[in-house]
């Protein structure tokens, strides 16, 4: 889902674009044809639908302006040549969990506005009278510190093992 | 990552700012070119790549608000406490100066003046805390059965009535009346089996219409295990996260009446949802009893409240309602 997020920025079409993309690996998955890499296919099925998904939903009306092709490409390689393992991912999972927990609540409120109810920075400074850019710095401070508290976590998770 | 391999802060910055969607064109080259030649900007922007999706996972499931709300109750709650020992170190103080008769009938003035307002007061009800309220019932850790059933005016063929268990939000038996399969959830794998087959089981909701779609190809008989609009739709705490991203909501009915009438009218154009959902739950508990969802293609599903029984502790596992079956992965 990040990396669908990742590319087209948008909840609703990401979600959509990982619901049809799951059905066509679980179609594919089991037909008699071998699939060498599961991983690498499952990775390049999910890339080539997102990328058609954002072609045919004209997302540079929704957002003003498409993302550069050479970003696409960009950000589609470095998912692509991920190989963290299912174990590593989701104790990165529940490491940020943990710190989203532990979120002072106001940051939590800014937190929840922007990715519960999908609010635009405008709509979030209106609600808590301030101004969209100290909202992004806001929310840009608030995910730089669930990434260094969700890095310390493990850091110290592999440590104590 | 360590923090020699950790990228620049400028990195750092053009990463965030592409999930802002706020980077200008000259930026996002920028930021494609780091990726392209930095090992250290690709790892981190992988990890945010993660973390974003979590987030909206989070968000899109309704985590993210109930957490701040329990930890501001939880405050509330802190609060009130400190401020009740602050109140009674005052009276006690206070009481020493003022003669008791004028202190009691001070407190009685102020009932009747809080009385008063409270009688003059608006109440406090609308469509945002009666989805609140409604949201919260949905989610306590009792067992309620709803009667479901699915219309189509211009086809009555698709009429169907099912019997809906939920417990929490999470665990639910589903079970048309004709019995022609069950399905259900124990809070982390979905299952689901006909008479005289196996049980499929997957962790995996989306895995399981089109796996079940797949092996069973007359789909008729599975109805709305297999419906591509998303049958967890008939999950009342799903169903109001919906509502509460994507809907505009309008309080029916006045207040002081025994229950509160909502409707939900579809905020944009979106795939798979209901055009418009109407539901209504018990003013004094926020319980949904009745629930109504008019999709694109006609068909409606109404969800009634049938009884808030207690059930078997292991009704939501398979092995209870198949117990002989053979369990297949999907």
């Amino acid at each position: 889902m990040g990396y669908l997020y990742a590319i087209t920025r948008d909840a609703e079409l990401a979600e959509e674009v990982y619901q049809n993309a799951a059905v066509v690996i679980i179609e594919k998955a089991s037909s008699d044809e071998p699939i060498r890499d599961f991983r690498a296919w499952a990775k390049e099925v999910t890339r080539r639908q997102a990328l058609h998904a954002i072609r045919s939903r004209e997302t540079a009306r929704r957002h003003g302006r498409a993302i550069a092709p050479e970003l696409l490409e960009a950000i589609s390689e470095t998912f692509c040549e991920h190989e963290s393992t299912a174990s590593t991912v989701q104790e990165e999972a529940k490491a940020m969990q943990k710190c989203v927990d532990e979120l002072p609540q106001e940051k939590k409120k800014l937190i929840a506005m922007r990715y519960e109810h999908d609010a635009t920075f405008d709509e979030i400074s209106s609600r808590v009278n301030s101004t969209p850019a100290a909202i992004q710095r806001a929310l840009s401070r608030i995910r730089k510190m669930l990434h260094k508290c969700t890095q310390s976590r493990l850091a110290l998770s592999e440590g104590q093992q | 990552m360590s923090d020699k391999n950790r990228p620049n802060p400028e990195a750092e910055a053009l990463i965030l700012g592409h999930f802002d969607n706020s980077l200008t064109e000259r930026q996002e080259s920028e930021l494609a070119q780091r990726l392209a030649t930095c090992p250290e900007t690709r790892a981190r922007f992988r990890t945010q790549m993660r973390m974003e999706g979590r987030l909206h996972s989070l968000g899109r499931d309704g985590f993210l608000t109930s957490a701040a709300a329990q930890q501001a109750s939880a405050a509330d709650g802190l609060g009130s406490h400190v401020e009740h020992q602050v109140t009674t170190v005052a009276e006690s103080s206070s009481s020493r100066r003022i003669p008791p008769v004028f202190t009691s009938w001070v407190a009685a003035a102020s009932t009747i003046l809080l009385l008063a307002a409270w009688s003059l007061w608006p109440s406090g009800v609308n469509a945002a805390s009666v989805l609140r309220q409604a949201h919260q019932a949905a989610q306590e850790l009792v067992d309620r059965t709803y009667r479901v059933t699915l219309t189509n005016p211009s086809n009555q063929a698709l009429e169907q009535e099912l019997t809906l268990d939920i417990y929490g939000g999470s665990k639910f038996v589903l079970r048309p009346v004709d019995g022609s399969y069950i399905m259900g959830s124990d809070g982390s794998q979905f299952w689901m089996a006909r008479p005289d087959g196996p049980v499929w089981v997957t962790s995996n909701y989306r895995a399981l219409a089109p796996a079940l779609r797949r092996r069973i190809p007359n789909r008729r008989i599975l109805g709305l295990a297999t419906s591509p609009n998303k049958p967890f739709l008939l999950d009342i705490t799903e169903l109001l996260s919906l509502i509460k991203r994507k809907y505009e909501i309008e309080l029916i009915n006045p207040s002081g009446t025994p229950e509160h009438h909502i409707r939900a009218t579809l905020r944009s154009e979106v795939v798979n949802v209901p055009e418009k959902i109407e539901f209504w739950t018990d003013a004094d508990t926020g319980v949904v009893i009745k629930a109504k969802t008019y999709w694109p293609d006609q068909n409606i599903r109404t969800l009634e409240l049938l009884n808030s029984e207690p059930l078997n502790p292991n009704w939501y596992q398979y092995q209870l309602h198949a117990p002989n079956a053979e369990a297949r992965r999907l």
